[in-house]
């Protein structure tokens, strides 16, 4: 991921991906603070999509220990995990 | 002999060995006996005695296998709930159960203010307690040890109420089986909810073994779950067969020799893709089981795999009777079905529930609603389900529930569930008929039955149709949705 891609970026950028991958391009009322987990968008059969799309789309490949409700909560601790994570591996 | 027995015993013999592991993290038995000790006496101050429901509404923890001995050892019922749960759901299972108490965290404690019944305690297991002397009920074997919620064909979930008999039979025939010893490590893959745990729990118990809580957050990443088995020296693994899919497709479990200490790795719940099985056969020299049985029976059947089993090209068979129970099918014609004949499984003897909760109790054989076959040698292949019952990664869901609760919202006229796929990919997708307010959108339907049902009974996907398809007799054509959504 580019040094200067903000986590504004990765927040719009995941947004529109879970609008259009797990709520059928339906996503009426779905923002960065939606839970993700609690109400069943993202699920085990699901989230390797996400983490694929993570990991080619920012070049983050997500640590395995950082896989839990707390970073995946919504789209906003999702997005500010990849920006720490990137920062880290930077 | 209580269920609670198998820990009151170990701890007086073996205080130092460990009882629960966890990542990073060990309890022994004298600590978990003591702690148990110090939380049955702060239920009975608030008023928990024989034969009181307490659900306990938290995470799979170490405080939550103490909580549901503190319980047991009151002569109390133990009603495992997730925390995942919704409140609004465990408000129905507490209301349900008539519960005296319900234990859960102090976060917990603070969500369920006000939508308990009055006169419901709430307890916080998370509490400081001082030791106390010891806390024990003798309790008759046909009394309640837990109740197990289940998704109920009526809309509303249903609680199936297992004795502290129905328990101990199914425990002491596994301990046997498995030949559990003090150095044997089982793997609690399980949810505490759901009744494979049963085993991973008691017969580590049972047997002054340890029981590894698995972080129901693995589930999502496989890789983590199949490391575990390696890590934690797993002896016994018992899961869903999805787990062990999703460890061997995703999680890289074969890439590496097996590790030597594991022995047996049990599977139930579901059927198993024979591909996998002879993969994992191929993999290891561990003993591997298929165990079969609804909640309402616990194991009743189960068969080991052989080399033959893995030449057929269908699921391993669900084998035959353990624990002391005697099952048969019947056919459609109400005959016994003999070799080569189909019918519906029925299962009696000791570990057949005490009934469902609030219902009249079970009295003679169970009517599991499973289809079998009976082979030549006596033993039962699975067939399906004769009613509209699913399975999702190994746990039932009733569609009506879920149909009940989406139909529930205003937006909605109509809705039926299927199941997609199968095995590890099997989904639940709804289809679902706006009322006259207009669709109210995916988000909406997600949390709106987030709000009121367990995670793994949110549909995966929502489908809007302007009509539902009939059958010639009016019924929803559920076969022709199921290919819709495929």
């Amino acid at each position: 991921m580019s040094k200067d891609l903000s986590q504004e970026k990765v927040v719009e950028g995941l947004t529109g991906f879970v609008r259009e991958r797990f709520l059928s391009g339906d996503g009426t009322g779905f923002d960065e603070h939606t839970p993700l987990l609690a109400w069943g968008i993202l699920t085990s059969l699901n989230s390797a999509i996400l983490l694929n799309h993570i990991a080619r789309e920012y070049g983050v490949a997500v640590p395995m220990e950082r896989v839990d409700e707390v970073s995946f909560r919504d789209v906003r601790s999702i997005a500010a995990m990849i920006c720490e994570s990137a920062e880290t591996t930077a | 002999m209580s269920l609670h027995d198998y820990v009151v015993e170990t701890a007086a013999r073996h205080p130092e060995r460990p009882a629960v592991r966890w990542v990073g993290g060990v309890l022994r038995y004298g600590e978990l006996n003591a702690r148990a000790d110090a939380l049955a006496r702060a239920l009975a101050a608030h008023g928990v005695g024989r034969g009181d429901r307490v659900p306990i509404w938290s995470a799979k923890s170490p405080r939550t296998v103490v909580a549901m001995q503190a319980v047991l050892r009151l002569g109390a019922v133990y009603v495992p709930v997730a925390s995942t749960t919704p409140a609004a759901r465990l408000a129905v299972v507490a209301a349900d159960c008539g519960a005296a108490a319900v234990c859960t965290t102090p976060s917990g404690v603070e969500r369920l203010a006000g939508i308990l019944a009055p006169g419901t305690a709430l307890v916080d297991m998370g509490q400081d307690l001082r030791p106390a002397e010891p806390v024990y009920t003798a309790v008759a074997p046909g009394e309640p040890a837990y109740i197990l919620y289940t998704s109920g064909s009526t809309g509303r979930p249903k609680g199936v109420c297992v004795g502290h008999g129905n328990a101990r039979a199914f425990v002491d025939w596994a301990v046997a089986e498995l030949a559990v010893t003090p150095r044997d490590r089982l793997a609690n893959h399980a949810p505490l909810t759901f009744d494979l745990s049963v085993l991973d729990l008691y017969a580590a118990f049972a047997a002054g073994a340890s029981v590894h809580l698995v972080p129901p957050e693995l589930a999502y990443t496989p890789v983590r779950l199949a490391r575990l088995v390696r890590d934690e020296g797993i002896t016994i693994w018992y899961s869903v067969p999805s787990a062990l899919t999703l460890m061997i497709r995703d999680g890289g479990l074969l890439d590496e020799p097996a590790p030597p200490a594991l022995r047996a790795v049990l599977f139930a719940g579901e059927p198993f893709a024979v591909e996998h099985v002879r993969r994992l056969a191929a993999w290891t020299g561990a003993r591997l089981l298929n165990l079969y049985g609804p909640t309402e029976t616990n194991v009743c059947t189960f068969h080991e795999v052989r080399p033959e089993d893995l030449r057929r090209d269908q699921p391993v068979p669900i084998g035959r009777a353990s624990c002391g129970d005697t099952v048969w099918a019947v056919r459609r014609d109400g005959g016994v079905a003999a070799p080569g004949d189909e019918g519906v499984l029925h299962v009696d003897g000791p570990t057949v529930m005490l009934g469902y909760w609030g219902r009249e109790p079970q009295t003679g054989p169970y009517r599991t609603g499973d289809v079998v076959r009976v082979r030549d040698d006596g033993a039962f292949d699975f067939l399906g389900r004769d009613d509209d019952l699913v399975k999702v990664r190994g746990h039932r869901v009733e569609p009506a529930e879920v149909e009940a609760v989406l139909t529930a919202h205003p937006d909605v006229g109509e809705a039926a569930v299927v199941v997609r796929g199968e095995g590890a990919d099997a989904a639940l997708v709804a289809f679902v008929v706006a009322g006259p307010g207009g669709p109210p959108g995916v988000l909406a339907l997600k949390r709106h039955t987030a709000e009121r049902l367990p995670p793994y009974m949110i549909p995966e996907q929502i489908r809007f149709t302007t009509v539902l398809p009939r059958t010639a007799n009016g019924k929803t054509d559920r076969a022709g949705l199921k290919e819709r959504a495929q």
